[in-house]
């Protein structure tokens, strides 16, 4: 009945209280109106029985003084003349019966019964018939006395006709009166309910409008100060509130969006500048071939480049038209041929030596100004039995103690029975190249804690400013849904649900938002939560097993550290999901002789590192980022992936 | 009852006055039943437990005292030190013996004083004065003095009001009525209730 009664319109309501309450106030006016009514006649009826019964007696006092039975007689016969007079009697003080009155032979009876026992009333008392019902006939008991004295007794019994009719009539009365009441208090309520209801309803219209259309520049149009124009107020400050945190939330959006693109625009730049740079610097001429004068081996040389008809002789034409140092080196036999450039780095006045003692000081001189860039002992390069390393870049301190750069690649010769016999080297200067990446990995560098910095500031801003309007916002659609009348309240629950389901949504957004921008978790309690966080996250969003293998008691490691393996297994994580087709990513982390190490492996597809094409193409710029991130902490950086036996990265480096 | 039914036969026979035979056997017959009456009647003793009905005369002194409650009487008939009313019973009448038992009654504010008179004379002073039956002979001297000294007067001789007295009592049956005089009773100075007057058997003016 209750839900019944909750769920109908609140015109309806509105109606059926103004119909209850006038239906009470009626039932009570007409119950203290009826019983007044009755206390009121009782009252009167009283009062005029005794003043009849008075009278009665007054005027047969004479009557019983000279025992005229008769005239007292006569004198209550002019009781005929009021129709509710049943009977009436006179009765001495010895309790004989000196006259009567019947109106009718049916009274004789009651007479009989009524007057038993009257004569033991007490002078002065006026006795009335305690237990009479409300229709019942009253029987009114009157001692005359005069001077005290008791004279005689009347009794008056009447009927309550009077009463019946008065109460009929009243009874209509009050009907008629509660049913114009009814019809008045109808009319009024249909007409005035239209101010409640109609705010309530451009209110309800509008929370629906919002909610199917989420367009949260509507507003309720209501401008009273009442409590559903407070209610409306409230509400739109609340739309209004919405609407501006949702704004910002875009231009937060936009604006991260617009410098995440500049950024990658300027790693764009500043990569295809590198390139620029390389290529341009690798077709200028690295020695003016025309002032240097050949050197032929044995008589057989041709100045000026002509050929001689030797084939030796063209080789090293061919050697010197080649932008890089070439070396041919036969160790048993001692002989070398090296080109312009390789002699002029070996400290030789000539490419075509077979003075084995010059060879081995400018060797010996170019070993020792060596040093391999990825510490590789740079002898290796030279071992002409072993040749276990085919490419090498070394540094080269010249004599003007200014560093270059060199790129050394060896390739055997071999006799017919697979022994090396000789050795090839081609050393290209890629110095300018190793500038340009220095100036690339310097920007990139920037770029990074650029980028880490823009993420901190924003991951405040948004758990500044929004967090604190949303939390804001959030009060106040609880102030607003307490402060609302209970019916309102019951009426609006689903809507203001809705609300809150928004306002919950849209905080859990933001802080998924803050979490991703910069893991709070990483500043507080380090790269171990941080990972810990980051697998169960990937592990819930995507259909992948991604573990975490680390020591619980792993220490705390300096911000930048922490930061950057946290974003090198951030990237090598996603990069395994987007591209590997994983099921099982591990990340482990350890720290052994003082050396923190990073390991991400999956069981993915895996690719080419050295591929110019495809997965190693596709993640190249995050590669670049992953080791650029690793070197700029001490670190060093190591992909291992091979083509269906997935792909594992490693970056150790030293606590600082 | 059988006293009431005595009494009544009594009064029959008193007053019809009827018995068979000669008038002289009659006359000593009725002298013989009457005597036998008398002394029965005198000498029979109230029922136990009933109180014995008031006699003609015990009912007429009632009266008498009773109409000082419905007369209002001329100043000069209340004595004026302790408001006592005087009535005389004039004559030799059983009236005395009934009335003389109420002297001393209090009526209203008046005190009641019964007091044999026997000559006009000495009807000066009283309120009221009942003149006995065997005074017929000198009525109309005595209604006249008592007309003069505004004296209210009360008899049971027949047609007494018609005779200027005030009041006269009259039989009805078993019951005492009375007629009144008014003009009478209006010359006396004294004035007489409604309720009375219209419990009068007869008005006259």
């Amino acid at each position: 009945m209750t839900t019944k009664i909750r769920d109908l319109p609140i015109g309806l309501k509105m109606g059926l209280i103004v119909a209850l309450i006038i239906l009470s106030v009626s039932i009570l006016a007409m119950t203290v109106f009826f019983v007044h009514e009755i206390r009121s006649f009782q009252r009167s009826e009283r009062q005029y029985r005794q003043s009849m019964a008075r009278i009665i007696g007054r005027n047969t006092m004479a009557a019983i003084d000279f025992q005229d039975r008769d005239a007292a007689r006569t004198t209550l016969a002019a009781l005929a003349e009021d129709p509710h007079i049943m009977s009436a009697w006179i009765l001495l003080n010895s309790g004989e019966v000196f006259a009567t009155y019947v109106r009718s032979p049916g009274h004789g009876e009651l007479a009989t019964t009524s007057v038993a026992g009257l004569t033991m009333t007490a002078p002065g008392a006026v006795a009335e018939d305690k237990a009479w019902r409300l229709f019942a006939p009253i029987k009114t008991v009157y001692p005359f006395l005069v001077q005290g004295e008791k004279i005689s007794t009347v009794v008056l019994v009447s009927d309550t006709g009077e009463l019946r009719v008065r109460l009929l009539v009243y009874l209509g009365l009050s009907c008629s009166v509660v049913l114009l009441a009814g019809a008045i208090a109808y009319l009024i309520t249909t007409r005035l309910q239209r101010t409640i209801t109609g705010p309530l309803s451009a209110l309800v219209t509008t929370m629906e409008r919002v909610t199917a259309s989420r367009d949260y520049s509507l507003r309720v149009d209501y401008a009273a100060r009442d409590e559903i124009g407070l209610l409306a107020q409230g509400f739109n400050r609340m739309l209004q509130e919405v609407e501006h945190h949702g704004e910002q939330l875009v231009r937060y959006q936009d604006r991260l969006a617009d410098m995440i693109a500049l950024r990658t625009e300027e790693l764009h730049r500043a990569k295809e500048e590198a390139e620029h740079a390389v290529l341009r610097n690798g077709v200028q001429p690295a020695h003016d071939d025309t002032a240097a004068a050949v050197t032929m081996p044995q008589g057989k040389v041709h100045e000026g480049g002509e050929t001689c008809g030797n084939s030796l002789a063209r080789l090293y034409a061919l050697m010197n038209c080649i932008d890089a140092e070439v070396l041919f080196l036969e160790e048993e036999s001692g002989s070398m041929l090296a080109n312009r450039g390789a002699a002029l780095t070996l400290g030789l006045d000539r490419g075509l030596c077979l003075d084995q003692k010059a060879f081995a000081e400018g060797y010996e001189i170019y070993r020792g100004n060596a040093r391999s860039l990825h510490g590789v002992d740079s002898r290796h390069c030279f071992d002409l039995k072993g040749a276990r390393v085919r490419q090498m870049e070394v540094m080269l301190l010249g004599s003007d103690n200014i560093q270059h750069y060199q790129m050394i690649n060896s390739e055997p010769l071999r006799d017919e029975a697979g022994a090396t016999v000789e050795m090839v080297f081609v050393a290209r200067d890629i110095t300018t190249q190793k500038e340009a990446e220095e100036v690339m990995r310097h920007s990139a560098r920037r770029l990074l804690e650029s980028e880490e910095r823009l993420r901190m500031n924003l991951a405040a801003e948004l758990h500044d400013e929004v967090g604190r309007d949303l939390t804001a916002l959030h009060l106040n659609s609880e102030i607003i849904n307490n402060s609302m009348p209970d019916e309102l309240r019951e009426s609006l629950k689903e809507r203001i649900g809705i609300v809150h389901s928004l306002l919950d949504d849209l905080g859990g957004k933001i802080a998924n938002i803050i979490s991703e921008l910069r893991p709070p978790m990483l500043d507080d309690f380090g790269l171990r939560t941080a990972l810990k966080w980051l697998t169960g996250l990937e592990s819930m969003r995507h259909d992948v097993v991604v573990e975490l293998l680390v020591d619980t008691a792993f220490p705390r490691l300096a911000t930048a550290q922490e930061t950057a393996l946290y974003r090198i297994a951030q990237e090598a994580v996603t990069n395994a999901i987007k591209h590997s087709g994983a099921s099982t990513i591990t990340v482990e982390l350890g720290e052994s002789d003082g050396k923190v190490r990073l390991e991400v492996s999956d069981d993915g597809s895996g690719f080419d590192p050295y591929s110019p094409h495809g997965t190693a193409k596709r993640q190249s710029w995050g590669l670049v980022i992953m080791r650029e991130r690793a070197e700029a902490v001490g670190g060093t950086f190591t992909l291992e992936s091979i083509p269906g036996r997935g792909t594992r990265i490693v970056v150790e480096l030293g606590r600082e | 009852m059988a006293m009431v039914q005595r009494t009544c036969g009594r009064s029959r026979f008193q007053r019809n006055g009827f018995l068979p035979g000669r008038p002289e056997s009659r006359w000593l017959t009725a002298v013989v039943i009457m005597a036998l009456a008398i002394f029965l009647l005198s000498s029979t003793p109230p029922c136990r437990g009933e109180t014995p009905p008031p006699g003609e005369y015990q009912v007429k002194a009632a009266y008498l005292v009773r109409f000082l409650k419905y007369v209002e009487l001329h100043g000069e008939a209340v004595a004026d030190k302790d408001s006592t009313i005087v009535i005389g019973i004039l004559g030799d009448s059983p009236m005395w013996s009934a009335a003389s038992p109420l002297d001393g009654t209090r009526l209203q504010n008046h005190v009641v004083r019964v007091r044999r008179v026997e000559e006009p004379e000495e009807m000066r002073g009283c309120g009221i004065v009942f003149i006995g039956a065997g005074e017929t002979g000198r009525l109309g001297q005595l209604v006249e003095f008592a007309g003069h000294n505004r004296i209210l007067t009360v008899s049971d001789i027949r047609r007494f009001v018609y005779a200027g007295g005030g009041i006269g009592f009259v039989n009805r049956g078993k019951h005492v009525r009375f007629e009144i005089n008014r003009t009478a009773v209006q010359a006396t100075g004294a004035r007489i209730s409604s309720d009375l007057l219209r419990l009068a058997d007869r008005i006259v003016e």
